[in-house]
């Protein structure tokens, strides 16, 4: 019998750990901009990101089938990495506006104290999609770290993008110092995507499921098709740093957006590929029938 | 607590959701509503055997299709406007109606159609047809179903013996052109019984269905080629000295002419045209032979082939040569519980039917076989030639058609052309449970009972062995009546000779010798078993002019045919018409069955129609592949008749040159638009149903 | 202790669907869903082919993929082994139905049904949540069999407690001869195979 494939988690969920998680590495980058570099960015990232985080919730709730339980999903938060998503999320939107809060009152004397919280309860929404996918036991291409990596890399590159497209509207002349950032992101993304589909190969020479998954990655639209639209966007990024003005923000927002999209399209490509282990194997049989 | 106040009835009564099995079943009905059907593992013929279609008729009662009263059609035929009418009413228009005809044109001009019966009304339908004195009473299935093989059967054994594996004590089981996981549940269970002791099966088919996954031995011949295949086992065991000698001396007549006849029949010459390996075919041979005791299960295959008759013929030479006819653990005869039987000549009041009229019988100039009166044959018209009848009005106009359970528009050969009489003959009358393809086009319908909704007998041929059990009324639904009630009430109208006065009477005419009242019976626990009789025959003589098995048929040889079996090619196939398989390079076999439905009925019904949900074609897997075609594609399948389109199911169970289509849905999907109703079976009828051309190509 | 498991025979299963059929009709369920139902598994070439049917239900896993990611606590498991769904708790999100490496569990759409084919009464009790066999509770509560071992015309399905060392279940488990499936990455499935 061949793996069979999910088909629960389609588009809707797709587009909710896309907002999740670009609304998450927004922040990420905001504080890494503010504590390492120094650099301060608009607040109004800070209105983003929860923004962002509160309409995939949105489009999680329309996915459910009984969403007067939602309340109830944080129940299981000791085993359940959905419950856990949802505890992350909830704490990221509250401590969003939170900080969102001081920063308008400026009192700049607990800030330090909010922001690193902020950026722990990030790294965490930032991180339950993968988990949640990996404690699928039985789809080994999920179920793998590298997976987890190449999701977690994608999600910040989103998040530079997005910080890009908002710039290029409310903070243009930070322009330049974000699009080094996002150019090394990108640069990242791409080799990490190649990474990864030489582990999804190697792994499915093990596991019949990965197998699966790796063709059904690799075939037209593919993951292939995704790492070429994000060379464009590298180099759209590398042209606007050299370019000025106007023209800047144009090429910096086409590439951002472009780098969104395919950020979205990989959630919906790994969803697709969600193939379990076959059910009924020919060693399972031969075993029953006491054959060697 | 709650449970107290809920009335759960357990009653037994016999399943007829296919009218053959008739297994015994529970069925558990609570505060009054049908819940849930068991398998009545106390049952001493069945033993639980059930099957989907029993399980899910619980949604067949309350199905919210279901035609509930008498309807009569208010605009033009196949409009789909219709007026509701009483029951007086509907018997009243067709009593007259069928008697205005029978004045007018003679009783010959209306035809008597039904398609399976789903209970023991199955010879009422006779016994009506003889008494209203019209010769034209045929079946769907009828040339293609049962009626070859019973023939051929009677002419050798003078009994049906071919219907009746007594597996449970095989030491092999030969099943040919049979799958009765999916169509014969009581014989399956038998047979996996025998397995689990050890017993070895070998399965006959093109297709490695559901009992040739069992199968110690398969045999994936070319479909058609049955008798050759037949005539090459029997070679062998001759050659082989494999048969049994002291039983074909005391027991047959006219072996030496079966051996030079069979002589030719060598297994590369088999293997040539069947296209399996003769170690396959001597294998098969030895195993069935040498397992003493051993069975034969057959079905509808036997009938649906270029010669059926030849098929019946050397099967069952087979088991007669072999020691296995009328042992307990081969084949046994069926007997009756000790009731009327209804599959006797007197029942069904055949000698009442003057001889102009056997002879004005439609088909009986072509195919004697069938439509003339043989004295061991129940003669029917000759379904492609009723149609012409009514089309063309040669060789007589037909006006008018009474189908009980019958559905002709999809599940006969050639179906197009049968829409095509439905529209144009004068008046139709159909009894049907629902608004089938068929009942769209009608006049009248009337709403028909399922088995659920009468009391009855499960007293067929093909559910008896001595065993005698009564079904029992659970639940009504609108009006609906039970056929052998339309026919009774139809009965007084016209004023016909030998009927009763309700159905009621009826049974009890049945049941009389047995000293039972149908009621007496139920409170008895409604069942009368004997053990069965073996040997009996092997006593006292065959029911055959020489007293003996006849390997060789004078009878047939008086007749005009050959006494012997013999192959030959199908209509069409990639020897007989090269021309034609240059472009239809595939062989294709239709009417491939699956546990869920029965012919075309139950697509409507939920729980049946999520376990098989669409109609498929099996391919094998690598030709599939070449052609482009993979699993679950939607395919046209094309012969020289038609076309159809089907969901395509791959799989390495078949030859690579040939295809099977599922039989029995509807619309473009229907595998009789493939199927031809002209090149018929030689004296018998039958229309090929196995064993044709096609092509088949992904579709969109 | 008890502890709930079902062995079925793959050499009796002839792949009659009668146990699907039965499921359906006593737990009422949509079209698509079916806790209950039989594959086909062909292996080899032709004409070299092996065929099987494979009964296949929820396993009540000993240590369910389904419970651990269930967010709103609504599956549980029983003391006796057999892993339910709270109705009430059930949010519809399907991680469950995502996580089970036995597809066994099963979430309605209407979409799914086709074109004219009715719904009947009681399918409407479950819209919305994810649903999947509880091995027929209430019967087995009752000392009664679930619906497809009775049902079986073939008698290849028996059932007990598999701590109880006089049951026919325990005895097979210990023969060795009957075996779960994806047995080795001990999910811990209470059912098991045997053949013949």
């Amino acid at each position: 019998m061949k793996p069979f494939k999910q088909n629960e988690f389609g588009k809707r969920v797709a587009a909710d750990f896309f907002l999740s998680g670009t609304g998450s590495s927004m922040y990420i980058v905001y504080f890494l901009s503010a504590s390492i570099a120094g650099f301060k960015l608009n607040s109004a990232i800070l209105l983003a990101g929860p923004a962002l985080i509160l309409a995939g919730l949105v489009l999680l709730f329309s996915e459910l089938g009984k969403p007067s339980n939602f309340w109830r999903s944080v129940a299981n938060y000791r085993t359940s990495w959905m419950a856990r998503g949802a505890i992350f999320n909830f704490f990221y939107v509250a401590a969003g506006f939170g900080i969102l809060l001081a920063e308008s009152l400026r009192s700049y004397s607990f800030l330090p104290w909010i922001d690193a919280t902020g950026f722990v309860i990030a790294l965490l929404v930032l991180v339950y999609p993968g988990m949640l996918l990996r404690a699928v036991k039985d789809i080994p291409a999920w179920n793998s770290a590298s997976t987890l990596a190449v999701t977690l890399i994608f999600a910040l590159s989103g998040g530079g993008a997005a910080v890009i497209l908002a710039s290029a509207f409310i903070q243009p002349q930070a322009l330049p110092e974000e699009l080094v950032a996002v150019m090394v992101l990108n640069a990242f993304l791409i080799i990490s995507g190649e990474l990864y589909l030489k582990a999804l190969r190697s792994l499915g020479s093990k596991k019949e499921g990965a197998d699966l998954s790796y063709k059904e990655m690799q075939k037209k639209g593919g993951v292939r098709t995704l790492m070429f639209l994000d060379m464009i966007s590298l180099v759209l990024y590398i042209i606007a740093f050299f370019s000025a003005g106007a023209l800047q923000y144009v090429i910096a927002f086409a590439g951002s957006m472009l780098t969104l999209y395919t950020v979205y399209l990989f959630r919906v490509r790994l969803l697709e590929a969600g193939y379990h282990q076959p059910l009924i194997t020919k060693k399972f049989i031969d075993s029953l029938k006491n054959k060697a | 607590m709650i449970l107290c106040l809920v009335k759960i009835d357990n009653i037994k009564t016999t399943c007829s959701i296919c009218g053959h099995n008739q297994c015994g079943v529970i069925v558990e009905v609570t505060d009054g509503i049908v819940t849930h059907i068991w398998p009545d593992r106390s049952d001493p013929m069945t033993k639980g055997s059930i099957c989907p279609k029993s399980i899910a008729s619980v949604q067949l009662l309350y199905h919210p299709d279901r035609l509930k009263y008498p309807m009569v059609r208010d605009g033009p035929r196949g409009s789909g406007n219709w007026k509701r009418v009483t029951w007086d009413e509907a018997l009243d228009m067709i009593s007259e109606k069928l008697l205005k005809i029978k004045h007018e044109s003679g009783p010959e001009a209306i035809v008597m159609a039904r398609g399976t019966n789903r209970g023991s009304w199955i010879r009422l339908f006779n016994r009506f047809a003889n008494s209203f004195g019209t010769p034209n009473w045929t079946e769907s299935g009828g040339a293609q179903c049962f009626t070859p093989r019973s023939l051929a059967q009677q002419l050798t054994f003078g009994g049906l013996a071919l219907e009746w594996p007594d597996a449970e004590f095989s030491n092999a089981v030969l099943v040919w052109g049979a799958n009765p996981p999916a169509t014969w549940p009581p014989k399956a269970r038998k047979i996996i019984e025998a397995k689990s002791r050890g017993a070895k099966l070998i399965v006959v088919d093109p297709v490695m269905s559901n009992i040739a996954s069992k199968a110690d031995v398969w045999v994936p011949l070319r479909p058609g080629t049955d008798v050759a295949l037949a005539m090459g086992m029997i070679n062998v065991l001759i050659t082989e000295g494999l048969y049994d000698k002291e039983y074909v001396s005391r027991y047959c007549v006219g072996f030496e002419e079966l051996a030079k006849r069979v002589s030719e029949y060598t297994p590369k010459k088999v293997s040539e045209i069947t296209w399996v390996p003769e170690e396959t075919i001597e294998k098969a041979a030895r195993l069935y032979a040498t397992s003493r005791p051993s069975s034969i299960a057959i079905s509808a295959t036997f009938d649906e082939i270029v010669d059926p008759i030849q098929l019946g013929r050397a099967v069952s030479i087979l088991a007669a040569i072999t020691g296995n006819v009328d042992v307990r653990g081969g084949n046994i005869f069926p007997e009756t519980a000790g009731q009327v039987s209804i599959d006797t000549n007197d029942f069904i009041m055949i000698e009442d039917l003057p001889e102009d009229l056997d002879r004005k019988r439609l088909g009986a100039d072509r195919y004697p076989l069938l439509s003339r009166y043989l004295k061991i044959n129940f003669p029917m018209a000759h379904y492609p030639t009723v149609l012409e009848a009514i089309i063309k009005g040669e060789p007589y106009k037909v006006r008018a058609l009474f189908i009980m359970g019958g559905n002709p528009a999809l599940s006969i050969a050639n179906s197009e052309r049968a829409v095509e009489a439905l529209k144009e003959v004068e008046f139709i009358a159909v009894a049907d449970l629902f608004m089938s393809k068929t009942a769209e086009l009608a006049d009248i319908v009337l709403p028909v009972a399922s088995w659920l909704e009468y009391d009855g007998l499960a007293d067929s041929a093909q559910a008896t062995y001595g065993h005698l059990r009564i079904r029992q009324k659970v639940a009504t639904v609108g009006e609906a009546k039970s056929d052998t009630w339309i026919m009774i009430e139809l009965a007084k109208r016209m004023g016909l000779k030998g009927f009763w006065n309700s159905e009621e009477e009826y049974l009890d005419y049945i049941l009389k010798p047995t000293g039972y009242t149908f009621e007496q019976l139920k409170e008895k626990g409604g069942i009368i078993y004997h053990e069965p009789q073996i040997g009996k025959k092997l006593e006292l003589g065959f029911n055959t002019p020489s007293h003996k098995i006849e390997l060789y048929s004078n009878r047939l040889k008086e007749w005009g045919y050959d006494p012997l079996p013999f192959y030959r090619e199908p209509f069409e196939s990639p020897y007989s018409t090269p021309e034609l398989a240059k472009k239809y390079p595939f062989v294709l076999t239709t009417g491939r069955r699956v546990s869920t439905y029965f012919h075309t009925a139950h697509r409507n019904v939920p729980a049946l129609r999520d376990i098989y949900p669409e109609p498929v074609v099996e391919i094998n897997e690598d030709t599939a592949r070449e052609l482009g075609i993979s699993d679950g594609d939607t395919v046209r399948i094309e012969t020289a008749h038609g076309f159809a389109v089907m969901k395509a199911k791959l799989t390495q169970g078949i030859h690579p040159r040939v295809v099977a289509a599922q039989h029995g849905w509807p619309g473009l999907a229907n595998d009789n638009r493939l199927t031809d109703n002209q090149a018929c079976a030689e004296g018998i009828g039958s229309t090929t149903l196995r064993g044709l051309l096609c092509n088949i190509r992904r579709e969109g | 202790m008890m502890h709930y498991a079902m062995v079925i025979n793959l050499g009796k299963c002839v792949g009659c669907n009668a146990c699907t059929a039965a499921c359906k009709i006593d737990n009422a369920t949509g079209f698509g869903v079916k806790y209950g139902r039989v594959v086909e598994v062909e292996t080899g070439k032709f004409p070299d082919v092996e065929k099987l049917y494979v009964p296949l239900l929820c396993m009540h896993c000993e240590d369910p993929e389904c419970l651990k990611v269930c967010p709103t606590k609504a599956t549980f498991k029983t003391e006796d082994g057999v892993v339910l769904i709270d109705r009430d708790k059930c949010m519809g999100c399907r991680y469950c139905v995502v996580a089970c490496p036995f597809m066994a569990r099963f979430f309605y759409e209407d979409s799914k049904r086709p074109q004219g084919l009715p719904r009947m009464d009681k399918e409407d009790e479950r819209l919305g949540t994810v649903e999947k066999c509880d091995l027929c509770i209430d019967r087995v509560k009752e000392g009664q069999n679930p619906v497809c071992v009775d049902t079986c015309p073939y008698q290849a399905r028996i059932f007990g407690d598999a701590d109880d060392p006089e049951s026919e279940v325990h005895k097979l488990i210990q023969s060795g001869r009957a075996k779960t499936l994806k047995e080795e990455e001990g999910f811990g499935a209470s059912v098991y195979y045997i053949w013949w």
